[in-house]
């Protein structure tokens, strides 16, 4: 089994997109983001909280998020930087679509021919729908994670261009798997990567735990299908499953470690309550839930950091976020019975890290 | 707890970045302006990137007559090319969006502003 033969081939792990253009182009988007999308934000939140304390004085997290994002908004600086992101993003995805959408039907038939094939399996219902909750188009990406037949390979190059050149070859995904942190008795036979998106973190645990099984679940079914044909590709041994974090199809203390990268902003917060229960359900006794996500507000969170996960939420296509940072998350784990720890330091500072242990009983 | 969607048709892809898109300036013109100068500036980035490719497929052919088109289309860039590329590119950014940071921001400190610096 071959990767899929695309016109330009490809660069390490990443496929090529399928023209010259389509690449100077996404380069560009790319080269973009980092300089005046990241490299801006700093004199954003400066003039945006400088604004705030003029015009509202010392706020907290009590403050409200409307207040804050009329006096942000109506400042130049900020209404620009927002144009630009949400015009970029909006480039970024119609030009990756466009440049893989001519080639969809040897996609397609490539990661068909790859689900009988292994090392490891992927397993779905061809009856399954995901809940209308999860098919939003999250950062806008066409179809979002759940509707669009190549939605795996529109979402390997499109957060390739989001990471602006940080992740090409997955070495993000390594820092999370390097930084993991393992149960305290060092037993690792089972792992579970929740919400694996195309398992750009699940081989890399295979690689880390080569004994282990290991199992990536998402519930869209385009991306576990590129997850899948990825790993068959490159003979890793990995298992795919489409499934619901809110009903996880695992026994009770099947897994002895989680990881857990970036989903929890992306859920409503009933589905994020039953998620945090079912982790601790199917965690063995000392197993460890590897959390890493987006911050929760705190008293002291600045208003310009509050305005920016508003204009996320708002702009670009993140609708459960704020129910998230806006949670006691830390309160809702203990209540389902782990134990907190800070985790790893991540080299992305926006990110907390929690290393929640299931208590041996 | 989560609805159900077993008779929920596929939504049309693509609805937040086909649709008509989001206004940040009382004065649209404004939006459409800033818009329209990423996509200039995308596209006179595609141009000098392919010239640049031209130039390094150019030179690895002195002296032979094959398909430079396709040869351009299908090159695997030098890491250090590759750098070269990345360099121009940033300049390029830096330049077209330099008014961004060049008058100075209410609230940041001038030496702040400017990219370049
Ligand atoms: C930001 S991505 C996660 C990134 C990924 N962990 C990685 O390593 O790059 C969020 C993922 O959550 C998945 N998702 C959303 N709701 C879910 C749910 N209820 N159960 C399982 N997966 C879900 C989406 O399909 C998407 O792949």
């Amino acid at each position: 089994m071959n990767l899929i033969d695309l016109p330009r081939g490809y660069r390490g792990l990443l496929p090529r997109t399928t023209r010259l253009a389509d690449e100077s182009y996404l380069d560009f988007v790319e080269t973009f983001r980092g300089i005046a999308g990241y490299g801006n934000y700093d004199q954003v939140a400066q003039t945006g909280d400088e604004a705030v304390r003029q015009q509202l004085g010392e706020t907290d997290d009590t403050t409200p998020i409307e207040d804050i994002r009329e006096v942000i908004n109506a400042l130049p600086f900020p209404a620009a930087w927002q144009r630009l992101m949400r015009s970029h993003q909006e480039m970024m995805w119609r030009r990756t679509r466009g440049s893989f959408l001519p080639f969809d039907e040897a996609l397609l038939d490539a990661m068909k021919a790859a689900e009988s094939e292994g090392p490891g399996k992927l397993v779905y219902d061809p009856n399954f729908t995901p809940p209308d909750y999860a098919r939003r188009e999250i950062h806008l990406q066409p179809g979002g994670y759940t509707d669009d037949p190549i939605g795996g390979v529109v979402y390997h190059y499109g957060t390739k261009v989001f990471y602006a050149g940080g992740n090409d070859q997955d070495e993000m995904h390594a820092e999370l798997v390097d930084t993991l942190t393992p149960p305290a008795d060092g037993v690792v036979n089972r792992v579970l990567d929740l919400a694996c998106s195309i398992g750009q973190a699940t081989t890399l645990l295979k690689d880390r735990f080569p004994d282990a099984e290991v199992t990536g679940l998402d519930v869209a079914l385009p991306l576990l299908r590129y997850a899948h044909y990825q790993a068959v590709a490159r003979q890793k041994a990995v298992n795919y499953v489409q499934g619901l974090s809110e009903d996880l199809p695992f026994e009770d203390g099947h897994f002895d470690t989680i990881l857990s990268y970036i989903l929890f902003h992306e859920i409503p917060v009933p589905v994020i309550q039953a998620t945090v229960k079912e982790a601790s359900r199917v965690l063995r006794p000392g197993g460890t839930f590897c959390i890493f996500e987006f911050p929760s507000a705190s008293a002291d969170m600045p208003a310009s950091q509050r305005w920016l996960i508003d204009y996320d939420s708002n702009n670009n296509c993140e609708p459960y976020s704020p129910g998230f940072v806006y949670l006691d998350f830390h309160a809702l784990l203990r209540e389902a019975g782990f134990e907190l720890a800070p985790g790893p330091k991540n080299s992305n500072g926006f990110l907390q890290t929690i290393v929640a242990t299931r208590p041996n009983s | 707890m989560t609805d159900s969607a077993q008779d929920t048709p596929a939504p049309a892809i693509g609805q937040e970045v086909f649709g008509p898109g989001k206004q940040f300036f009382d004065n649209v013109v404004h939006d459409n302006l800033l818009e329209s100068l990423l996509e200039l500036t995308a596209a006179v980035w595609t141009c000098q990137d392919r010239i640049m490719i031209l130039e390094n497929v150019l030179s690895d052919l002195v002296g032979d007559n094959r398909n430079v088109a396709e040869l351009v289309e299908a090159y695997q860039p030098s890491a250090q090319q590759e750098a070269a590329r990345a360099a121009a590119r940033a300049e390029l950014v830096q330049s077209v969006f330099r008014s961004f940071s060049r008058r100075p921001v209410p609230g940041v400190s001038p030496a702040q502003n400017g990219v370049d610096s």
